[in-house]
């Protein structure tokens, strides 16, 4: 009786595991998560030098203040910016 | 006239980058389009062989970098078809006899002779891949439905966008019945993972092997599963629409049944 319903679930092509793409696909996207947050310090100092760029346009703010960092877990990474600003500028 | 230049990558060795460069090559001749092929991996040559060129070899890509040949001299006309060339890499230097920027300058030379410029590149990320990716304006990441291949794959796109290279990609040796099983990730498992343009995928395909063997790259026996697929990646690359089939995808119930059926005989050795 067990072997017949073996081959039916053979037949039906699940076997004893889950699928292994599944596998395949979950492991892969947590490795890429970590490599993908191995940002080379040139992408960071744009990141830096534009970010300022941005916010000046609505804010005066202190260049030297800027405090920038890639945080890690082990599902996601994120992007802390802290960024003071001393007052917004006029509308013209 | 101001052809374009494109890179046949992957990061991972031996997923495949000869032989898609080699068959592209050969598909985009025989549609009327004069091409050059450039063996970029210096010091472990192989589009030669794979071409069925190896015999004719007398200059290489150092030689006319180095300027001890006119350009002209080192490419090698293919014998079955007219507008197909071969600029062959030299097997006793390294990497580091060229530099970025003469590659660059070869580049503009051969763009202005040729419709497509295809530069097959090393595996990894250093010197040659450097060398391989200065003078194209597009890229091709060739990678395997595999978790080895998808993650170098996925470093070089980080550093070809970083360049502001296009990418596309082509799945190579998809194997159906591995996709059917959900033993093997089919194509929309890999588009996610890496969130690029998919240019083509190739079946997994005894054709190639023998191709290889004879030195004759499958795109010029039209039989083969692998052939069409290079045969519809050459339409797409020149701009045609050519719906991707999937490969994954199960035929009609009797199909299905007939196919279990021989596949439990042969297990069972009836």
């Amino acid at each position: 009786m067990t072997a017949i319903a073996e081959m039916v679930r053979k037949w039906f092509g699940k076997g004893d595991d889950a699928d292994s793409k599944n596998i395949a696909k979950d492991r892969l996207r947590l490795v890429l998560v970590h490599d993908r947050s191995m940002l080379p310090p040139e992408t960071l100092d744009a990141l830096r030098s534009e970010l300022i760029e941005v916010v000046s346009r609505y804010f005066e703010v202190d260049h030297a203040t800027l405090s920038m960092d890639v945080q890690r877990t082990r599902e996601s990474w994120a992007l802390m910016v802290n960024l003071p600003l001393r007052r917004a500028r006029s509308a013209s | 006239m101001d052809g374009r230049a494109i890179v046949i990558t992957s990061g991972k060795g031996g997923v495949g980058k000869t032989t898609v460069t080699a068959n592209l090559g050969s598909v985009l001749a025989q549609n009327g389009c004069k091409v050059c092929m450039i063996d970029a991996d210096i010091g472990l040559r192989n589009l030669d062989v794979v071409l069925g060129l190896e015999n004719r070899i007398v200059y290489h890509l150092v030689d006319v970098i180095a300027g001890r040949c006119r350009l002209k001299q080192a490419l090698i006309r293919d014998k079955r078809n007219e507008n197909l060339y071969l600029l062959p890499a030299s097997q006793s230097d390294d990497k580091n006899a060229v530099e970025p920027e003469q590659m660059r300058q070869l580049c503009q030379d051969l763009k202005k002779e040729f419709d497509y410029t295809l530069i097959d590149c090393p595996a990894g990320i250093e010197q040659g891949f450097r060398n391989a990716v200065a003078g194209a304006n597009q890229a091709v990441i060739v990678t395997t439905p595999e978790v080895s291949a998808i993650r170098d794959a996925d470093r070089i796109i980080g550093l070809l966008h970083a360049q502001q290279i296009e990418t596309q990609l082509i799945i190579n040796r998809l194997n159906a019945e591995l996709v059917r099983r959900g033993d093997m990730l089919d194509q929309q498992d890999v588009i996610d993972i890496l969130a690029i343009e998919l240019l083509g995928i190739v079946p997994e395909d005894q054709g190639i092997v023998i191709s290889t063997n004879k030195g004759n790259p499958a795109a010029f026996n039209e039989e083969y599963e692998a052939s069409k697929a290079f045969w519809r990646i050459g339409r797409r690359l020149r701009g045609e629409i050519v719906p991707i089939p999937n490969f994954s995808e199960n035929g009609s119930l009797w199909s299905w049944l007939g196919k279990k059926l021989s596949d439990t005989f042969r297990r069972t050795g009836l």
